[in-house]
């Protein structure tokens, strides 16, 4: 089967995402929390059409996939979380991208030299 | 998006637990790229040492006044005391002292205005809040309610041009939320991004205008 050509392919955003939190999360539960509150906000409806992609998670970074169209809504559904299994997190998107590449070269693998510099200043 | 990166962000109600949770917030805060935060006066921020530099920690005084023919002299005794004056609303009367009284800086939880509210507001530059810790918090029928009544605010204030400020209330760092994150929330009730940077950042930093000792009337300053 022919691949779909790229001018065709929806487009998409890589929103890095990092995670406080005050216990251990795994990928699973985090991705069905983030799931739930986009769809106590916007329905099942606002949930297809953000096209919602967790492609890395280690803990304290995340990297979730959406349309350009919906990244307020998924931005706003990641502010919503406020607990996942019990455990207090507070989730804040710390860089958008266009390929997941850019992403993870800016914001992960550079993020905790990033955080040390960014508390000694 | 300058919006977010060249103006100066500030959380007005901020209520920590106790001095740790204080600092931590405090340090999440400024990560969050605020430039201060506002917390209650009996604190005791004065003797608070190794505070990050840029960033500010504001007095604030909230009034919460049972009976509204007392407002106004609360009010006048701790205007002078604290950098930001708010007091907290829900009946009608409470409501109605507190948007004609030109000292009180906030008018917290104020439930459903109308347009005289609005009006009186925008006259006496008194800012409306809108909590999104309600929105953060609560779920299902309590928050679509808490949403039509945000709506129905906003679709007032900007009648009126009335001022109002956005706070998450936070009581943890977990409450607290990045200047984005808030224009995320408050663009479920159909506020713009434009109108969000307003009330993170133009109306507090007027408010604290208001309380700097060198200040004499709007756009004059002793210097």
């Amino acid at each position: 089967m022919k691949i779909l050509p790229p001018t065709l392919r929806e487009k998409k955003r890589y929103l890095t995402v990092e995670i406080m939190k005050d216990g251990r999360i795994n990928r699973d539960r985090f991705l069905r929390a983030l799931q739930d509150s986009i769809k106590d906000l916007f329905g099942d409806v606002g949930l297809s059409e953000t096209g919602l992609r967790l492609l890395h998670f280690d803990g304290t970074r995340a990297v979730v996939r959406c349309t350009p169209k919906m990244v307020w809504a998924v931005r706003a559904g990641i502010a919503t979380i406020t607990q996942i299994d019990g455990v207090k997190v507070s989730v804040r998107v710390i860089g958008i991208g266009g390929t997941v590449r850019s992403v993870m070269e800016k914001y992960v693998e550079t993020g905790s030299e990033n955080m040390s510099l960014q508390l000694l200043k | 998006m300058s919006l977010f990166t060249s103006n100066s962000f500030y959380e007005l109600c901020m209520k920590p637990e106790s001095r740790e949770d204080l600092h931590q917030m405090a340090g999440v805060a400024r990560r969050y790229r605020y430039a201060g935060v506002a917390v209650p006066i009996d604190m005791g921020v004065g003797d608070l040492d190794d505070l990050p530099t840029g960033f500010s920690i504001i007095q604030s005084v909230e009034l919460v006044v049972k009976n509204a023919s007392r407002v106004s002299g609360t009010v006048k005794q701790w205007w002078e005391k604290s950098d930001c004056l708010i007091l907290r609303g829900g009946s009608e009367s409470l409501n109605r002292v507190g948007v004609e009284s030109q000292l009180v800086d906030v008018l917290s939880s104020p439930g459903r205005i109308n347009h005289v509210l609005a009006k009186l507001a925008s006259e006496n530059g008194v800012a409306i809040e809108f909590n999104l810790g309600a929105i953060i918090h609560t779920r299902g029928q309590k928050r679509s309610e808490t949403l039509a009544l945000y709506r129905n605010n906003l679709k007032l204030l900007r009648k009126y041009r009335a001022p109002f400020i956005l706070t998450t209330t936070p009581r943890t760092s977990y409450d607290l939320r990045a200047p984005r994150e808030m224009a995320a929330l408050s663009m479920l009730f159909g506020m713009t991004r434009e109108e969000t940077v307003h009330g993170l950042s133009t109306v507090p930093s007027q408010i604290l205008e208001k309380h700097d000792p060198n200040f004499i009337a709007d756009g004059v300053r002793l210097v």
